[in-house]
């Protein structure tokens, strides 16, 4: 009886921090013109990422989150092979809903609050579990290939306009 | 044949469904099977080149990394090897393969891999003459130089003087790039035409020779007397189906991971056999050295300087490229905190700790959805990528002096002394290394998995010859070695099939000529960051 009281406590609960997390699923903006692969719910966190890891305001161009380097990002997804772009897509949503498995309870990552934001992230970065390492990784890698690709950004980092890029 | 084609230059790009037959039918036009091709069919055997990948020149290269990876790289530049660590898997996907998107790294095969090959083979390489000749052959095609100072770029420069200060032996890469005008592009596709891949240096020699070499054409069926498989066009879309008949023989020059898969997904060969074992990836780990001054000023060759102090150890430090977008995943600051090094990240240097490693992975079946590839780092080579990164800790900041160093392993930190490098670094599990490969080797290995002559024991008729065939890693850029055996190979088979061998390399008059592209470039100062950072 007890196993049975303890297997439906937690059932429940499970059911009610899904319920929470889709309850508190972005609200996603009007969808950026001319993307062909990320949907607006991808984009939502996609932004808020990316103003998280390479935020506006300082010294180099842009930000992360803004609409080039989104528009770069759906470029790179698009650029995939399908199996790829499958398992790809799931790199968002496991910040989106990561928060179900930390201390930030059952609200989603792009409803979190700024401070409890950076909180949420910076226990990807400094996390020890080396499944979460790696995610963290690939998600820094992603902007990697998007956002410092922008000709701007490498301009103002001091790196040389590539050979044969057009002027 | 009946071949529709959209763009011809000495290959065809079909726009469909398509036919064909020869008496050779090589897959792949990467540094195997553009030796293969050229060889055979210089030897009088008809020959039909199938590669997956397009061509690319100067005027269609992408300045940008990403777009380059996703067109010019296997799974879009996303294939990665699962294991401890999971590792991402290079390869090329072009015409001229692999060659096309080096950085044209060309070491001859040290003696003493020779020899162990030579053992580990029954004696494959007993004619160490012929393989030489080979080799020779083989530089002098691709026109293999040392890479003069002048070309050193500034974090090349910054390896060679952080080696020199130490006293390690140190040498500056040689490479086959006769016109490099140093664009430190060679990764994307060398934008001026520099470099000699085999899609300029051997590839036209197969048209001229009577062969066919055709674009787009992705196999996905082998057997002893055909191959079959579907037409892309550049977005990847299916538009048509192909079936070739080979009249005398396949070769897969597919590469280490996709020769062994396509025998694998074709039955050919049973699963669990010596096809796909014994793979080695050449496992890379990278620190970088952050310095006080810009290093990136300079601009030169991709690679161009490497250290062989611990080559004993199986260990190779390379002057890797600085590349932002590498740099902010291997640093461990993110957000407002990594502003100040992502606005210097000109003052960042990388090296690669090259591993000869001695653990063996495998392929697997791919089940249509790219290559199955296991492998694990073995305790052995785990404990030699800790002493190599160690070494390489010591580059930077005993020899360069840097203000700290950023080890490639998950959960890093910036590292400012060797006690802290040693730190984290002692019993770092294998999982939490950051390595990766761009040199897969030995899964379908002459004397293991297949015959003298490359051809697959248990599946006659069908010859693997590529990367795939070396009896175990060369532990240096293997472009060279994979050339030569590839020579070695395809001499063995053409005298087989009754073909007549012609010299590889056809003296000075033949030179290859690099097309002028008139590409405005060339050694360039950049300019300085627009913005300092704000400390």
């Amino acid at each position: 009886m007890l196993v049975f009281g303890a297997a439906t406590t937690g059932v429940l609960a499970a059911a009610y921090a899904g319920l929470r997390q889709v309850g508190t699923y972005p609200e996603p903006g009007p969808q950026l013109e001319g993307l062909s692969v990320l949907s607006r719910k991808e984009v939502a966190i996609f932004r808020r990422l990316g103003d998280q890891l390479l935020p506006p305001g300082g010294p180099l161009p842009g930000s992360g989150g803004d609409d080039e380097t989104l528009r770069r990002m759906d470029a790179f997804y698009a650029s995939m092979p399908d199996h790829k772009r499958t398992l790809s897509r799931g790199l968002p949503l496991a910040f989106e809903h990561g928060t179900g498995l930390d201390r930030f309870g059952a609200r989603c990552f792009t409803k979190l609050g700024e401070e409890r934001c950076a909180a949420y992230l910076t226990g990807w970065s400094d996390s020890q579990l080396i499944v979460k390492a790696q995610l963290w990784t690939a998600l820094k890698t992603f902007y990697g290939m998007t956002y410092f690709e922008r000709p701007e950004v490498l301009a103002s980092m001091g790196f040389a306009v590539p050979c044969g890029r057009p002027s | 044949m009946t071949l529709p084609v959209l763009q011809t230059g000495f290959w065809e790009e079909p726009a469909g469904d398509w036919e064909g037959e020869a008496d050779v039918v090589i897959v792949g036009s990467g540094a195997g099977g553009a030796v293969a091709a050229t060889t055979l069919a210089e030897a009088g055997l008809s020959v039909l080149v199938i590669e997956e990948g397009f061509a690319w020149d100067p005027n269609t290269h992408s300045p940008d990394t990403s777009v380059a990876i996703a067109r010019m790289f296997q799974e879009g530049g996303l294939r990665t090897a699962l294991g401890t660590p999971p590792m991402p898997v290079a390869g090329g996907k072009a015409l001229g393969g692999s060659t096309v998107v080096n950085s044209a790294i060309s070491f001859r095969t040290p003696e003493s891999v020779l020899a162990e090959w030579n053992e580990l083979s029954g004696g494959a390489f007993e004619d160490t003459d012929a393989y030489y000749r080979a080799m020779d052959e083989v530089e002098a095609v691709l026109s293999v130089e040392p890479t003069p100072d002048r070309l050193l770029s500034g974090y090349d420069r910054v390896h060679k003087d952080a080696a020199e200060a130490l006293g390690w032996s140190n040498y500056n890469f040689r490479r086959n790039t006769p016109r490099c005008a140093g664009c430190g592009r060679c990764n994307n596709g060398c934008p001026v035409g520099g470099k000699a891949s085999v899609d300029i240096a051997l590839l036209p020699r197969v048209a001229a020779a009577g062969g066919r070499v055709v674009t787009g054409s992705v196999a996905r069926f082998v057997a002893a007397n055909k191959v079959e498989g579907v037409v892309e066009d550049r977005s990847r879309n299916i538009i048509g189906s192909f079936s070739v008949t080979a009249k005398k023989a396949v070769i897969l020059s597919a590469g280490t991971i996709a020769s062994p898969r396509l025998l694998l997904d074709s039955d050919v060969v049973p699963s669990g056999g010596e096809v796909g074992a014994g793979l080695m990836v050449h496992p890379v780990f990278t620190v970088l050295g952050y310095f006080a001054e810009r290093v990136v000023a300079a601009p030169g060759s991709s690679q161009g300087h490497y250290v062989d102090e611990f080559g004993e150890d199986r260990i190779v430090l390379e002057s890797n490229p600085t590349i932002p977008g590498a740099i902010f995943p291997g640093i461990p600051m993110w957000g407002k905190e990594a502003w100040p090094y992502l606005s210097r990240a000109s003052n960042f240097a990388s090296t690669g700790v090259m591993v000869r490693d001695s653990g063996r992975g495998r392929i697997v079946g791919s089940g249509g959805a790219g290559a199955s590839i296991k492998y694990d780092l073995s305790k052995e080579d785990q404990e030699r990528a800790a002493r190599g990164m160690t070494h390489a800790a010591q580059l930077w900041l005993e020899g360069g002096g840097a203000e700290f160093v950023n080890l490639n392993v998950y959960g890093g930190q910036e590292c400012r002394t060797m006690d802290e490098v040693r730190g984290l670094l002692q019993d770092l599990p294998a999982g939490r290394f950051i390595g990766y490969s761009s040199h897969p080797q030995a899964s379908c290995s002459v004397g293991r998995a297949a015959r003298q002559d490359g051809e697959v024991i248990g599946a006659d008729g069908v010859y693997v010859i590529d990367a795939s065939s070396l009896p175990a890693n060369v532990g240096r850029n293997p472009q060279i070695s994979v050339m030569s055996v590839a020579r070695v190979l395809a001499e063995r088979v053409a005298s087989k099939l009754g073909g007549t061998v012609k010299p590889l390399w056809r003296g000075a008059g033949a030179l290859f000529s690099v097309p002028q592209y008139g590409v405005a470039c060339g050694l360039h100062t950049p300019p300085p960051p627009a913005v300092d950072a704000a400390d």
